[in-house]
């Protein structure tokens, strides 16, 4: 065996004839890098949609739970006893509405979060949510602060009004004079809950129809598994737990037709290689009759076949993601980021997907020259009997 | 002595009937020995140097290297002593033809070895060639490769078989020559040919006719 594992040391370097017979080596190695292009660039879309998603409806929810009363507010006695929990740190009444964006796959709502003007501050850093330019809405008026990619991606600037009475498609009612603009994980907007109100049909009185519920750190977890017990039916709790299940099952054939693609581009590939891989070995026939008549073992000559294929797939590995990397640059800076939508074209999880190309693409051109090798007779060949 | 067979045959099974491509052929090769086999095309001496290289197993008879039991034997030992103590010249050269000469000199071997392959091309006459590739070289080029591919990791025993069989008449003396120095230093041969004007370089002669191997004479110059 190690006389075996040593031949790949012997002269020549096993990836020597697709490095200096580089027209049958290069189409191979773009083979690979273009599979690998696809696989990273779709699986890097497909993780940037899925991301997207999540920031604006899932991330929320790990700062904050939320309760929204089952009737016009939520009766003060559970607001109390909420605020005296152990695990809760605070509460800020609030009112949501929506507006709409481009996605990557069509429309996407942001949230709108109304609160009071004087924990807008709070509420943001609590959200990790920073003003970046202009300034905070002001109290009992139509104006609203909203996230820079929410800004490039509807196209308007501090001093703009958005609404539904500029955009039909937005769910936000009224025309709200754009004041500041925000930046951070989180892609929403901010107004005052005071103007809310004021359009509000319903009289809640002391209390509001929905609170933000925020934990003591690292309380999280224990508080949204109590949170439900403490409304006694007068309202209902939004917590990581309950919007985490819509989340997966949203994207679940998402993350399957990533698979699929992932699988169906490995097996082509694969199979392609291997095909390829057995004609080079036919007309290198007489190389290996000869390494083996001078007394090459079959393992040796496969381990010297499995190091020049995963010298060639883990070259178009490396090329097909530096390509990818440059793809996805390119979508991002021309289509995507003028859009408002960030992609994640850094992503190491987006590569992963495509690990499996030079490594099955390897498995399966040795396996298809292995079976060439163990039939290999080097009398036949020298005798030109091939 | 290095080498020997003892009534070693190889047969063939085709359509049912057997065929006797080499039949109960015994020699022995010794320590500085050059032995020819001489015999027109078709009568069985390729077959025989395959046997007694361990490259085909014999249907009777046994070859023995040494002490070792080369045909019937352990398929590793054989695969072990080809590429350790055996060097091998075919009648084609069959060199890589993405190769330079000198890479091809020690194709399969450590890359200790270029040094020495240089070394040995030089010695052949070749220093302006060392890095050529096939196709850049004549054919007589291409055989003195060949041969001192077959040399480079100093084997005990060089088979050759018909190394002259596509060259002139000046190269086949001059590839006899080398083998036979080759003898003179320590190592050995056997040599397969048809070129009977080649057996005064032999210190043991055979024939071989349709099979049947027969001594003609202990040395060449009887």
């Amino acid at each position: 065996m190690l006389s075996a594992v040593r031949s790949v040391l012997a002269v020549p370097w096993p990836w020597a004839f697709l490095f200096r017979n580089k027209a049958k080596g290069i189409p191979l190695l773009l083979l690979v890098a273009l599979s690998v292009l696809v696989i990273t660039t779709v699986s890097a879309i497909t993780d940037s949609i899925m991301m997207s998603v999540y920031r604006s409806s899932v991330q929320p929810y790990e700062h904050a739970s939320a309760i929204v009363s089952s009737g016009i507010s939520i009766p003060l006695h559970i607001v109390r006893n909420l605020e005296n929990s152990d695990e809760v740190e605070g509460m800020v009444p609030f009112l949501d509405s929506s507006v709409r964006v481009t996605g990557m796959m069509g429309s996407e709502s942001r949230r709108v979060l109304a609160v009071p003007t004087a924990e807008l501050e709070n509420v943001m850093t609590r959200f990790h949510v920073r003003l970046d330019g202009g300034r905070l809405p002001i109290r009992g008026e139509p104006e609203i602060a909203i996230h820079e990619s929410i800004a490039r991606s509807k196209g308007v600037h501090v001093g703009d009004v958005i609404g539904r009475e500029v955009d039909s498609d937005d769910y936000l009612w009224g025309a709200f004079v754009v004041t500041g603009t925000l930046r951070g994980d989180i892609p929403m907007c901010v107004s005052s809950l005071e103007y809310f109100k004021k359009q509000w049909i319903f009289d809640a009185g002391d209390s509001s129809y929905a609170y933000l519920v925020f934990p003591v750190p690292g309380r999280l977890a224990s508080l949204n598994r109590t949170l439900g017990d403490k409304l006694g039916g007068e309202a209902t709790a939004i917590t990581l737990d309950s919007v985490m299940p819509a989340y997966r099952s949203e994207f679940a054939n998402t993350r399957m037709v990533l698979w699929a693609v992932d699988l169906l581009v490995i097996v082509i590939v694969s199979i392609a290689m291997g095909l390829v891989n057995t004609v080079h070995y036919l007309t290198r026939l007489r190389e290996f009759g000869l390494l083996a008549s001078i007394g090459l073992t079959p393992a040796g000559l496969v381990i010297r076949t499995i190091t020049e294929v995963l010298g060639l797939g883990l070259a178009g590995f490396g090329a097909g993601v530096a390509l990818a990397r440059i793809a996805l640059w390119l979508l991002s800076v021309w289509l995507f980021e003028p859009r408002g939508i960030d992609m994640n074209y850094l992503k190491w999880k987006s590569i992963v997907f495509a690990i499996p190309v030079p490594l099955l693409v390897s498995v399966f051109s040795t396996i298809t020259v292995w079976v060439n090798i163990l039939r290999l007779d080097p009398v036949s060949i020298m005798e030109g009997r091939d | 002595m290095i080498l020997s067979a003892a009534d070693v045959g190889l047969c063939f099974s085709t359509g049912g009937s057997i065929t006797w491509a080499v039949r109960h052929a015994s020699l022995s090769v010794g320590k500085g020995q050059l032995v020819m086999i001489l015999g027109p095309s078709g009568s069985g001496k390729s077959s025989l140097l395959y046997l007694l290289s361990g490259l085909r197993s014999a249907s009777e008879g046994e070859v023995r290297y040494g002490e070792q039991l080369l045909s019937g034997g352990n398929k590793h030992t054989a695969r072990r002593l080809r590429f350790t103590d055996f060097g091998f010249v075919y009648q084609q050269h069959f060199l890589i033809g993405y190769l330079t000469a000198t890479e091809n000199v020690c194709v399969g071997r450590s890359r200790q070895y270029l040094g020495h392959a240089r070394n040995l091309l030089c010695e052949l006459g070749l220093e302006s060639r060392v890095n050529a590739y096939p196709a850049e070289l004549s054919y007589g080029q291409r055989q003195r490769v060949a041969l001192a591919r077959a040399l480079v990791h100093s084997p005990r025993i060089v088979f050759a078989d018909e190394p002259t069989a596509s060259v002139d008449s000046k190269l086949s003396v001059s590839i006899c020559k080398i083998l036979r120095d080759y003898c003179d230093q320590g190592g050995a041969c056997v040599m397969v040919t048809h070129d009977e004007a080649l057996r005064s370089h032999a210190d043991g002669l055979y024939l071989m006719r349709d099979g049947i191997l027969s001594m003609h004479s202990a040395s060449a110059s009887e």
